[in-house]
């Protein structure tokens, strides 16, 4: 069967769109009508000017969608401090040419460093076989870490862990820029398509849920010549709200050159820390 | 007086105004020569100092610190900076220990994601009070920053006038 002669190349595919998912899933909560839903959330007891993870849920109707999605763009409001966050205090690099055939193999997280993860989350795809036209629920782990500085961006690196049933490991180049308000700045995940499967299947990613600044990453750093772990501050929130609430915005592109945007406001958190809270 | 008159009495007037004021440019004259008597008196000061800051506080994207500065004009130092994703713009207030305050504005550019990272920069001399109240110059620094702590160490040359 051509398929299963192929199944690598497959499971590929389905990284890939497990992690597009995961980058969309970064955008704002959507009130957009449509096939792109997305949700953004704050921790239950973030407080104006303490640390927070932000959850981003990105949902895709596949009965509307028919083609791939190529890119996910994710804009947080001004004065969100993701900088100034404790998140992304390592670099991870990775040859260009992994970002290019996008399937690759090694440790968990590439061999990169833990210091480096910025989000966590899952991913849900939908691969379509092309001979059969059979429907395969592909199930995933998303990682997305920080990259090098590079002509005036910082690097992005998602990782898309295959779990059931094909398990590839997926690589993704992105980057974090500023943006003039009323954003602060916007990540970008690109999602090329996978060589070599374009044939085999299409897979479309119809769920996807990130957590920047998860409660459940762990850092590690030396204290007393020991290693030891801590959780890295969340993402920052002002002391004061903006007037509509926090606005995020994703925008998801296609393969055929077709956007979708969704914006949403995240309500004010109604207490205030005294002090910048860590964890 | 017709209008040959008039515009003849006009170009005296200037001619005047003219002397008169070039008179009391020369030599010093009050109000209106006050402010060239005063750039006259204009001191310069090459300005080389180091200093070492620590985060005091955040809020959002913004990092407050504070710390101390050695060199040329020791004295204190507090500092509001706003994070970028690949430059940090901010508001720098040094005390000199002598009297007196200058402030400058600057923005800087890290070097790299690590967790110590160098950054350069410029900054502009924006105002002062005291000896520094017409506080003017440029320069610019280089130094690390701990993005764990926000632990700043930075080292600065400017060339200031007051």
């Amino acid at each position: 069967m051509r398929f299963r002669s192929r199944r690598p190349a497959v499971r590929g595919v389905l990284c890939a769109l497990s992690a597009v998912a995961a980058l969309a899933a970064m955008a704002g909560s959507s009130s957009a009508v449509g096939p792109v839903r997305v949700t953004t959330r704050f921790d239950a007891d973030a407080a104006l000017g303490s640390a927070t993870a932000v959850d981003v849920g990105l949902q895709l109707d596949p009965s509307a969608a028919t083609q791939p999605l190529n890119e996910v763009r994710f804009a947080y409001p001004r004065g969100l401090g993701v900088v100034s966050s404790g998140l992304g205090l390592a670099a991870c690099t990775r040859p260009a040419s992994d970002f290019v055939k996008v399937l690759i193999t090694g440790p968990r997280l590439g061999g990169c460093s833990p210091n480096a993860v910025m989000g966590i989350g899952t991913a849900r795809a939908l691969v379509k076989l092309t001979t059969g036209g059979q429907v395969i629920p592909e199930y995933a782990s998303v990682t997305l870490l920080s990259g090098p500085l590079a002509r005036g961006s910082l690097g992005l690196v998602a990782y898309v862990d295959g779990r059931h049933p094909f398990g590839a490991k997926l690589a993704f180049a992105g980057e974090v820029r500023d943006l003039p308000p009323p954003y602060g700045g916007e990540l970008t995940v690109r999602l090329p398509p996978i060589p070599g499967i374009a044939d085999l299947a299409t897979i479309y990613v119809v769920d996807m849920h990130l957590t920047i600044g998860s409660h459940a990453i762990r850092y590690y750093e030396h204290r007393g010549g020991r290693k030891v772990a801590y959780h890295p501050e969340g993402v920052l929130l002002p002391t004061a709200c903006p007037p509509h609430g926090f606005r995020f915005r994703a925008r998801v592109g296609f393969v055929d050159g077709t956007t979708r945007t969704a914006t949403t406001s995240v309500p004010c958190p109604s207490s205030v820390a005294t002090l910048s809270s860590g964890r | 007086m017709d209008t040959q008159s008039l515009r003849r009495c006009g170009a005296y007037v200037t001619i005047a105004a003219l002397v008169a004021a070039t008179i009391a440019m020369s030599v010093g004259g009050v109000s209106s020569a006050a402010p060239s008597g005063h750039a006259a008196k204009r001191k310069s000061l090459t300005l080389k100092d180091s200093a070492s800051l620590h985060m005091t506080r955040k809020n959002g994207n913004v990092i407050y610190e504070k710390g101390t500065a050695t060199g040329t004009l020791p004295g204190t130092v507090t500092a509001r900076f706003v994070t970028g994703v690949t430059k940090v713009t901010g508001t720098v207030t040094l005390k000199p220990y002598s009297g007196g305050s200058l402030t400058v504005s600057c923005v800087g550019y890290p070097q790299s994601a690590a967790t110590i990272t160098r950054f350069t920069g410029s900054l502009a001399v924006r105002k002062g009070t005291g000896r520094y109240q017409n506080a003017l110059g440029s320069g610019t620094f280089s130094g690390t920053a701990n993005r764990r702590t926000w632990a700043v160490t930075v080292h600065v040359n400017a060339r200031i006038t007051y």
